[in-house]
């Protein structure tokens, strides 16, 4: 049986086409970026001090938004030898065990950035090519690992409570 | 003097976490698991350092060309390149006895030239070639083989992502890496065309096909193909005639093939770049926690001094060279057989790089040694990415691909062997 999930308004939001066009106008904005730091380069004899700056800030966003979906389509790379021989409830546990893992290692991720993020806003660390609170940069963390963690949640509730795929959601 | 309870604890965590491997957790969540547990129980490296070098880590000039060469492969994987790629090939060796099989192994090596990728490479030549191989008379799972061996060079033949992730986690010159992989990736080329040839010779496959050679075909395959050359000239030329950085030569390649593909050619259109970009964004984020933890994982060890001791302990032994080499090369084999090479590089190097600095190895020839013998990784069971991606396009079991790349796993392990112990062939450009 198909099973889709219970999704409130904001989860349908974020399932919605909505982070997948954050992680294309990243990635377009990284590339359109570096190119045009190279045309003005050999054009005009210019370019900017923080063209190279964002170009890498947009890449750590893009790179986190991209590893938490990569959750939520189950791609992320592992061994899964022993996980295909065992029956469903083996698989259940293992997959829980690992999901729990992960939410523990986001959650120290995400409260050591805001830490961080703290101290740089209390200290005025600013980049170094714009004025702008390096924290902002430093944001890119908790953004990515508290979408991961969401991710992750989906796969949980999933898998215990799935629910039938609607006659929409069938025919789409 | 090593901290002999800070050992203790090292060894007791890497078994778990090779433990946690096995049973199947996620490859980023066993790095993570592993580097938050030796700076909690040793308490060698502060826990509020892990917010940093997690950013750090991807806050990389030279990383930046990793996303840019998926896109570009996967923008030719779309287009009209790759198959113009795959005729060159036809008309420069089809006329050889199993002259297509070559021809499936010549296309890979061009597409390398563009695409960073071993499974982009496998499945974009595998799609072209498996019916062409099959229609001739060869078997199918050996056609869908020689793709998945023909990728391999994928990762050898500039641009290579597994080059740009060995070069950020030792600190080694991306440019000099790339050019260090010309020699090698025609090496392996010939290698697995032998290894074709005399499989040919002994089935009898494909012997109906052959055409003699024409000068005017190959001159029109070559004009045919002119714009996928485009791309290694700009990639190569670029970085080695000062004008571009590898990330720079990045985005001007990809310009490249989106200007051949969307106004040139017109192969692929405006409205599917939006499924372009997902689908390369996809593999970044695959990669992205992998690269983050890893380096994470070798500052800690690096920390506790753990690479150092493994050196003292490998060397201690007195092996010679070769047989050094020999235990690295097994070594490889068998991280390659379990680890996805690009993830496999990240988690060894830490450990594998003394070694090599200590059996006197130059860092750019170590890594193309260490990158070739993990490649062929690509096609042993049980994840071998290179089978999965020709399993997927030719229909055939994934066992079946395996046996039949056998031939070609030899080959390589032959021609790792001579990348080993000719360091002038690889840094011929010194």
């Amino acid at each position: 049986m198909q099973t889709t999930s219970y999704n409130n308004g904001f989860i349908r939001f974020l399932d919605g086409p909505f982070v997948k066009i954050v992680v294309i106008l990243a990635y377009a904005y990284f590339f359109l970026i570096i190119l045009s730091e190279v045309f003005m380069r050999y054009f005009f004899a210019h370019s900017t001090n923080w063209g190279e700056m964002t170009a890498r800030y947009a890449f750590v966003y893009f790179a986190y938004i991209a590893a938490a979906e990569a959750f939520r389509y189950d791609e992320h790379i592992r061994i899964d030898l022993l996980p295909n021989r065992l029956g469903q409830t083996g698989r259940r546990v293992l997959e829980t065990y690992s999901d729990f893992l992960c939410v523990l290692i986001s959650i120290a991720v995400i409260y050591y950035s805001i830490r961080l993020m703290d101290i740089q806003q209390m200290a005025n660390i600013r980049m170094h090519a714009l004025p702008l609170n390096m924290s902002w940069a430093q944001a890119a963390l908790p953004l990515g690992w508290g979408l991961m963690i969401i991710r992750i949640m989906q796969r949980v509730q999933r898998r215990f409570f799935p629910k039938p795929l609607s006659n929409a959601e069938l025919a789409t | 003097m090593i901290d002999l309870s800070n050992m203790q604890v090292a060894v007791v965590v890497i078994v778990l976490m090779l433990i946690h491997l096995v049973i199947g957790l996620p490859l980023f969540i066993v790095l993570a698991m592993g580097s938050l547990s030796l700076m909690l129980l040793t308490g060698a490296y502060s826990l509020s350092s892990l917010s940093t070098t997690l950013f750090d880590s991807l806050d990389s000039w030279a990383l930046l060309a990793m996303p840019l060469f998926i896109l570009a492969g996967e923008i030719i994987s779309r287009g009209r390149i790759a198959r113009d790629l795959v005729g060159l090939g036809e008309a420069l060796v089809g006329w050889i006895k199993g002259g297509l099989g070559m021809a499936t192994i010549f296309g890979c090596f061009f597409f390398a030239g563009t695409s960073g990728s071993s499974s982009a490479d496998t499945a974009t030549i595998g799609k072209i070639m498996v019916p062409a191989l099959k229609d001739r008379g060869y078997d199918k799972s050996y056609a869908a083989s020689l793709a998945a061996s023909g990728g391999i060079l994928g990762v050898i033949v500039p641009p290579s992502l597994i080059f740009i992730i060995y070069g950020i986690a030792t600190g080694t010159s991306v440019g000099d890496l790339f050019i260090a992989g010309v020699v090698p990736g025609l090496l392996i080329a010939l290698g697995l065309c032998i290894a074709n040839y005399v499989v040919c010779s002994f089935s009898n496959w494909g012997a109906n096909e052959r055409s003699p050679f024409s000068g005017s075909r190959a001159l029109s395959a070559v004009w045919q193909a002119r714009y996928g050359f485009g791309a290694p000239v700009v990639i190569l030329g670029g970085i080695y005639g000062g004008f571009f950085t590898p990330t720079e030569a990045a985005a001007v390649a990809v310009f490249y093939v989106l200007v051949v593909e969307l106004l040139i050619v017109r192969e692929v259109r405006f409205s599917e770049l939006g499924s372009i970009f997902l689908a390369a964004s996809k593999t970044t984020g695959i990669l992205a926690p992998i690269i983050a933890f890893s380096i994470l994982f070798a500052e800690v060890l690096a920390v506790l001094r753990v690479p150092g001791a493994i050196v003292e302990a490998f060397t201690s032994y007195g092996t010679g060279p070769i047989l050094s080499v020999v235990l690295i090369v097994v070594m490889l084999l068998i991280v390659g057989c379990l680890l996805e090479p690009i993830a496999a590089i990240l988690v060894i190097m830490p450990i594998l790089f003394p070694i090599g600095a200590q059996l006197g190895f130059d860092q750019v020839h170590f890594g193309v040694f260490v990158v070739a013998t993990l490649s062929v990784g690509f096609i042993t069971p049980p994840v071998g990415i290179n089978l999965f991606a020709a399993a997927a396009v030719s229909g055939e079991p994934f066992m079946s691909i395996a046996y039949k790349a056998f031939p070609a796993f030899c080959a390589l392990i032959l021609v790792c062997f001579v990348i080993a112990f000719s360091p002038s062939l690889i840094l011929w450009f010194r």
